[in-house]
């Protein structure tokens, strides 16, 4: 195959051959190592191909032999040249479209970013825009490892991202740190000085389990907002019972209370619905560079969706053009009033209600009782009432320090006694 | 008399040359500049070593080779192409023969 391509762009000739002696001229031209190829008899003469400057050389052979050769095809690039020699401007077209796409590919003009869940892609781009990394910017000013380094510093959850230039792509991968980000924060807390767990809210106390400290409550009692649960100081007894001393500790425990959501939840029967009349307009356009233009289009919808499609030209997977087609398609709908069946209402407040037990659920609390009542009246769907859960209480706060308690209040002791 | 014995020790050369390519298992077409012809499939022959064209029709191409002549039988058989040194024929191969 590329054998093949090379003669096409060396260029070649179909002859036939005829004479005298058509063998001996095909022996004297192996022993001058000039190529023949797909020779074929063809009513007693001889066809082949040969280069061009295979052809120079066969002056002497065609003497010596008494032969003669026909040529009846040029193939090759050097002929096709030849042939369009006097097209100028042609040649010029294909030289400046070589010279604008070598031009293009030395631009970034897509940036894709991939793996974030909690940043949108347009917010990394503004950042990145910030830091002078934006659309149209030449690829060899980039530098991967810095990028890499500020999207680490500017956004605190992504924790790890790489950066790589792919064709006039730049590939941006981040790894966002999800739920670790509340456990590493828990720890950074419990690192520092002695600390208490109080209520966050008001419970009953299903379990407890301390691993550090005292514990304040015991199971089936009821807890208001702020009220202590595991205190971060361990007392210290002297001989008489009394409280000599106290250690002070990181509290740790897990503790689970019983607390309740109120549920409520109320819409009226009579809502809006779009509905989509069919009539769609599209109005078309070229984004280049960063400038928009589009072609001029009238609509006359009052209400209307807008719907835009933009097709990027790209060479290939990954060479992106700064240059893209845009469709917008407007879509008119019309604000129509509908009422609620008394089923259909009750469905969509249970399908609500569902919706916020799944939310619930998935921060890990543990629904023992839904005591929701759905009333359906003339107007309006209502959906009321608790919903008891069971769920880990207990925040972290900084433990009071008594003035009895530090080592230096023992040494103090000690001088007491020698008085 | 003077013919023979240039003769004999054309043999004697002979002898000493083919026992000394087999005792050392020398390559033969190298020494003996020996055809090689490989025939894969049913369309296509590669022959190698051979010295040149005698005859070629579409039925027929005879090959020279040192010692001997090699003819490829066949149908529409077309020269793919060809060097000094080797051949490749492609088209339906009925024989190959060897030749004195």
């Amino acid at each position: 195959m590329l054998i093949d391509k090379l003669k096409y762009l060396q260029g070649y000739v179909r002859v036939r051959l005829y004479g005298y002696a058509p063998e001996r001229f095909l022996n004297l031209c192996s022993n001058h190592d000039i190529l023949i190829w797909n020779m074929e008899h063809v009513e007693g003469q001889y066809e082949f191909c040969i280069s061009v400057r295979g052809v120079r050389q066969l002056k002497p052979i065609l003497r010596k032999t008494r032969t003669k050769i026909v040529i009846l095809e040029r193939i090759g690039l050097p002929f096709v040249m030849r042939r369009y020699r006097k097209r100028k401007v042609f040649f010029a077209g294909v030289a400046l479209c070589c010279g604008l796409i070598y031009g293009m590919s030395l631009f970034i003009w897509k940036i894709e970013v991939n793996g974030n869940l909690h940043e949108t892609d347009s917010n990394i781009i503004k950042f990145l825009e910030g830091k002078q990394v934006y659309h149209g910017l030449l690829k060899s000013k980039i530098d991967c490892e810095r990028i890499e380094e500020e999207l680490r510093a500017g956004f605190e959850d992504i924790i790890w991202a790489s950066v790589k230039l792919e064709g006039t792509m730049l590939i941006i991968d981040v790894q966002e740190n999800l739920a670790a980000n509340q456990q590493s924060a828990g720890r950074e807390e419990e690192d520092g000085t002695a600390s208490d767990l109080v209520a966050d809210k008001d419970a009953v106390v299903y379990s407890i389990l301390t691993r550090q400290g005292t514990p304040q409550v015991e199971k089936g009692v009821e807890v208001k907002k702020g009220d202590l649960l595991v205190e971060g100081k361990n007392p210290v007894m002297d001989d008489n019972g009394e409280v000599a001393s106290y250690q002070y500790c990181v509290s740790d425990a897990d503790i689970l209370g019983v607390t309740e959501y109120d549920y409520n939840e109320r819409f009226a029967l009579w809502h809006e619905v779009k509905k989509f009349s069919g009539e769609e307009s599209s109005a078309y356009g070229v984004r280049l560079f960063d400038k928009l233009g589009m072609l001029p289009h009238t609509h006359k919808f009052s209400d209307y969706d807008v719907v835009t499609d933009e097709h990027n030209l790209k060479i290939g997977d990954t060479f992106y053009l700064p240059l893209a087609f845009r469709k917008e398609t407007y879509k008119e709908y019309r604000l129509e009033k509908e009422k609620y069946g008394e089923g259909e209402a009750k469905k969509l407040a249970e399908e609500n209600l569902a919706e916020f037990c799944k939310e619930l659920a998935e921060k890990g609390v543990q629904i023992i009782e839904n005591n929701v009542m759905i009333v359906t009246d003339e107007k309006y769907c209502v959906a009321s009432g608790t919903i008891k859960v069971i769920e880990p209480i207990g925040i972290r706060r900084a433990t009071v320090m008594t003035d009895t308690g530090q080592e230096g209040q023992i040494e103090d002791e000690s001088d007491g006694d020698s008085d | 008399m003077e013919r023979r014995k240039k003769n004999r020790l054309a043999q004697v050369k002979e002898s000493v040359k083919s026992n000394i390519v087999e005792s050392l298992e020398l390559p033969q077409d190298i020494f003996y500049g020996a055809v090689i012809v490989t025939a894969l499939g049913r369309g296509q022959v590669l022959v190698e070593n051979y010295k040149g064209i005698i005859e070629y029709t579409r039925e027929k191409i005879r090959l020279q080779a040192k010692g001997c002549q090699v003819t490829v039988q066949g149908e529409q058989l077309v020269v793919e192409y060809y060097t000094h040194e080797e051949m490749k024929i492609t088209g339906m191969i009925q024989g190959i023969l060897y030749d004195a």
